[in-house]
């Protein structure tokens, strides 16, 4: 099966200070995943993590410092507007940034399939519009000649997907796309996503740090933790049975819904962010509970147990995991 | 004219409308005037108002009335000259540096922010001692507007360089849209309540900078302006001579002036910001 | 639980509307629509809803933070100041009304990233807070306190040092949070104090609340729409829809039995971790408050609507001792 995307030591450096300190923040370090036809893949984490710099690079908004992005096997290159001519395309986290407040929203339709030059007639293009926004539960009548702040935040982001859909990509990049939604809302985009992947054959990168509607929603998953993948595998394995410490730990830190299932013990936010991105060795060391010597010292390897990538010494040549 | 009519809901922008509206006809009424304005001694002297003389004469022999209708008339010419090309190049030099960014950007900004540090009222001084003879309306016009364009550059280019970062940017982008018809169909609507309480202001700078100007016998004082109206006034000792309609003259009109186009750039600019626009948008 | 708690902070018949003027016209928008709470001490209460349900209003309301366009159109406020007394707050004087800020009451709003001054360290915020409502005491002993305080909530031991751009939205959520309980308020009030949040450090958050709450036995009152939130920290819940309240409860009654229909739908519309199986999203959206429904303001979007639901608001009904709900069903004794 050809791989719709595939990504290679994707690595993203970033200068910081100014003339006398200059500091370099590897946001993005040897990142390597790649993404099938027609699946949801996950890359999840928290903030600072390096998942949006990734998917900045992966649509071209961002160059790579190092590492190779592969479109249907094409590489990418910074002319390049893969959103033209590769079928990507993607949604933002903030419904309410992603129109102009001052244009009403189907301006961006009907510029987009100008540019894209999708129709030829405005009849043929009302009529393109309307299938694409059916698609995601609403129509042309109660959409047209509208401003952004005459829909809510949930009905935005679907007609960011309507949008997003009108030139048929083949991969759907989705950052972060409900963080902003009410919780009871995010259901009806998610649902969405399973839709497209089942129906049209899309592909969906899925940016979140919300594991609950990971799981729900995709097929593999990639966990990084400041700027490396820690795991990655298909969601059972990864969500269902965690092998890194700190893949169990966000695991663990869902809120449930349910008060029986209250957490029992705390965790420890004592270090600063970005004390934790510069140091040696295993980043996550500052707070592990299982932590090692060696941890302190060497980055760990990528090593595959089961058919999942964990960046872990406790499961070093030995074998000596949980 | 749903505008308008929300528009006069505000007090300073019905004042201002008024007060513009009499003005811009006195500006129309130099066409009718029945003297000459660089005559001397058309009429006669140092006369009171009366029903004869409006607003009585002046110690050039020039009826006070219809000298104003030709000043207003000039000021107002000049002042818009000077309003626009300069908006023209604000607006220019403000959006290639703002979107553009990198060397065009320093290299802009060099020039804009070397022009607003020199003391560029002493060269414009020199200049005009220079090119007194040879100054029309059109070339005072034009010398005021190198004045302005600098600090409005600026702004515009703050406003497009936040807007570059906001997302609906990255949309646009998404759909396709080039570079240039981007910035005029998504930033403008942003940068046009700014565009125009600038301009606004930027006359009533062009016309005060030109009072200036005309007080200190810089331009050609033969050309009819509230400046140079106010320069005679002030050679002929008006003031001590008692005779107020001639200095009053020209210092009414420009204060009414001033205060008329300040609260129409405040309320204006009210009316086009942003934030207030979008709650009146849609529902 | 058992034995009666005090109640500490009650209002009656509460109303409070925005009157906004645009284009001329007259806009109401009627977000605290006839609320009548009763929250205890030693609690945790939480309030739950969509975004646009008016819970952030409620929260300003209940702090007395009356700024207009917002106005208080009827009903009353206590707080219980002590032990006997009860005091309408929305008499008092501004004066009175600050002196009770920080030392009786508390608020993080949302967003709370914004609640430090981004040009003053850390360590001179917390100067000017107390300075301003302590004034007499000497400085060292309230930087100990503060010192004391921030090693036990777990945060890093330098950070009075910095400036609030050099931490984390997360960290700069909990020195908020800090902040506001330094002088243990006996009501503290959270606006969506885990949005925006990663997972791990909403877990701290919430964790900080709960540490907080058990060590002052006060009361904290949380709003979010994120019922896994209310799940973990909240003692009772009062759901919230178009500026009434239209469930209240124990955590355990609202989530083993749920009677409103919207109460359902918000809690079944939650991925459940472990299940896969198809869940969907509360159908509609949630009217306008400058435009609300007849009758019951959920008919539009409810299942089981009946004609009496759009023409009359339902009261509450008591199926149980410390469990309301206003809904038309309960009372026909008719569960959808």
């Amino acid at each position: 099966m050809d791989k719709l995307l595939d990504v290679n030591g994707l690595t993203k450096q970033y200068s910081q200070g100014n003339v006398l300190a200059r500091v370099t923040l590897t946001a993005a370090d040897q990142v390597s995943f790649h993404i099938n036809p027609a699946e949801i893949f996950t890359l999840a984490g928290e903030s600072g993590c390096g998942k949006t710099t990734t998917a900045k690079v992966v649509i071209g908004f961002e160059e790579a410092t190092s590492g190779t992005v592969l479109h249907k096997g094409k590489p990418q290159t910074p002319k390049k507007k893969a959103w033209l001519t590769e079928g990507i395309q993607a949604i933002f986290q903030d419904p309410f940034s992603t129109f102009n407040p001052l244009r009403t929203v189907d301006r961006y339709f009907f510029e987009t399939i100008q540019n894209l030059k999708l129709t030829i007639s405005k009849q043929q293009a009302i009529e393109l519009i309307d299938e694409k926004l059916r698609l995601v539960g609403l129509s042309y009548q109660e959409f047209a000649g509208k401003y952004p702040n005459e829909f809510s935040g949930g009905q935005l982001q679907r007609i960011s997907i309507a949008r997003a859909l009108l030139s048929n990509p083949t991969l759907l990049i989705a950052d972060e796309p409900v963080s902003m939604v009410d919780a009871s809302l995010r259901m009806s985009i998610v649902n969405l996503f399973k839709k497209l992947r089942d129906e049209l054959g899309v592909s969906i990168l899925y940016i979140t740090h919300d594991l609950a509607t990971a799981y729900y929603v995709s097929d593999r998953i990639a966990i990084m933790f400041r700027g490396s993948i820690v795991e990655m595998g298909t969601v059972e394995q990864v969500l269902m049975n965690p092998r890194h410490p700190y893949s169990r730990l966000l695991r663990d830190s869902i809120p449930q819904a349910d008060p029986k299932l209250r957490w029992s013990d705390t965790v420890t936010l004592t270090e600063l962010e970005h004390e934790e991105y510069l140091r040696k060795g295993c980043k996550f060391a500052g707070r592990c509970p299982k932590v090692m010597d060696i941890c302190k010292r060497v980055v760990p390897a990528d090593i595959v147990v089961d058919d999942v990538l964990v960046k872990c010494h406790l499961y070093n040549e030995s074998g000596a995991g949980l | 004219m749903r505008t308008l009519r929300d528009l006069f809901r505000d007090y300073r922008f019905s004042f201002s409308f008024i007060v513009l509206i009499i003005i811009a006809f006195l500006a129309f009424l130099s066409i009718f005037s029945p003297y000459d304005p660089t005559l001397w001694n058309v009429v006669p002297r140092d006369m009171k108002p009366s029903a004869e003389y409006l607003l009585g004469t002046d110690s050039n022999g020039q009826d006070i009335f219809w000298q104003a209708t030709f000043a207003v008339r000039n000021s107002l010419i000049i002042s818009l000259i000077a309003g626009l090309v300069s908006r023209v190049i604000a607006i220019l030099v403000g959006m290639v540096a703002g979107y553009v960014g990198g060397i065009t950007d320093r290299v802009l900004m060099f020039i804009s922010d070397g022009l607003l540090v020199i003391p560029i009222f002493l060269i414009f001084v020199l200049l005009a001692m220079m090119v007194r003879e040879y100054m029309n309306l059109v070339v005072l016009g034009v010398m005021l507007s190198l004045l302005s364009w600098p600090w409005d550059a600026r702004l515009i280019r703050s406003v497009i360089l936040s807007l570059r970062e906001r997302e609906f940017t990255k949309t646009a982008i998404l759909s396709g849209t080039g570079t240039v018809k981007l910035v005029l169909n998504e930033y403008m609507p942003f940068a046009t309540p700014l565009i125009f309480s600038t301009l606004i202001n930027n006359i009533a700078f062009a016309i005060g900078l030109e009072i200036t100007l005309a007080f200190l016998g810089l331009v050609n004082l033969n050309n009819p302006t509230l400046g140079t109206m106010l320069n005679w006034a002030i050679t002929y000792q008006a003031m001590f001579l008692g005779r107020w309609w001639w200095v009053l003259t020209p210092v009414v009109l420009s204060v009414f002036l001033f205060i008329a186009l300040y609260w129409l750039s405040v309320s204006i600019s009210e009316y086009l910001d942003p934030r207030t626009r979008i709650q009146r948008v849609g529902a | 639980m058992t034995g009666k708690k005090q109640v500490i902070l009650r209002t009656e018949q509460l109303k409070a509307f925005y009157i906004l003027e645009v284009g001329g016209a007259q806009k109401i928008v009627k977000a605290v629509n006839d609320v009548d709470l009763t929250i205890y001490e030693n609690e945790i209460y939480g309030i739950a809803g969509e975004s646009g349900c008016g819970k952030t209003t409620l929260l300003k309301v209940l702090f007395n933070d009356f700024v207009p366009p917002l106005r208080l159109i009827g009903g009353k406020i206590y707080y219980r100041i002590n032990r006997e007394e009860e005091v309408d707050v929305t008499t008092l004087s501004p004066e009175e009304v600050r002196q009770l800020r920080m030392v009786y009451i508390s608020y993080v709003p949302q967003g709370s990233m914004s609640a430090l001054n981004p040009v003053l360290r850390l360590r001179e915020t917390y100067e000017d807070f107390i300075s301003s409502h302590l004034g007499d005491q000497s400085r060292e002993e309230i930087f100990e306190l503060a010192h004391r305080q921030i090693m036990a909530l777990g945060l890093p031991k330098n950070i009075l040092d910095l400036y609030p751009h050099q931490l984390s939205g997360g960290m700069r959520q909990r020195v908020t949070i800090a902040l506001a309980s330094l002088l243990k308020p006996r009501i503290m009030i959270g606006d969506e104090p885990t949005t925006a949040l990663d997972v791990v450090v909403q877990r701290g958050v919430i964790q900080m609340l709960k540490t907080i709450q058990e060590s002052y036995k006060n009361t904290i009152i949380l709003v979010t729409h994120d019922m896994g939130v209310h799940a973990n920290i909240a003692d009772r819940i009062g759901i919230m829809y178009a500026g009434r309240i239209v469930e209240e409860g124990t955590t355990e009654q609202i989530f083993d039995q749920p009677l409103h229909p919207y109460t359902q739908f918000l809690i079944n519309s939650l991925p459940k971790f472990g299940d896969k199986n198809m869940r969907s999203s509360v159908p509609g959206s949630p009217p306008s408050l400058a435009d609300v429904p007849t009758g019951c303001p959920f008919h539009p979007r409810c299942p089981h609507a009946h004609e009496i639901c759009t023409q009359q608001m339902p009261s509450f009904s008591y199926p149980k001792e410390d469990h309301r709900v206003a809904c038309w069903l309960i009372d026909e004794g008719t569960h959808g």
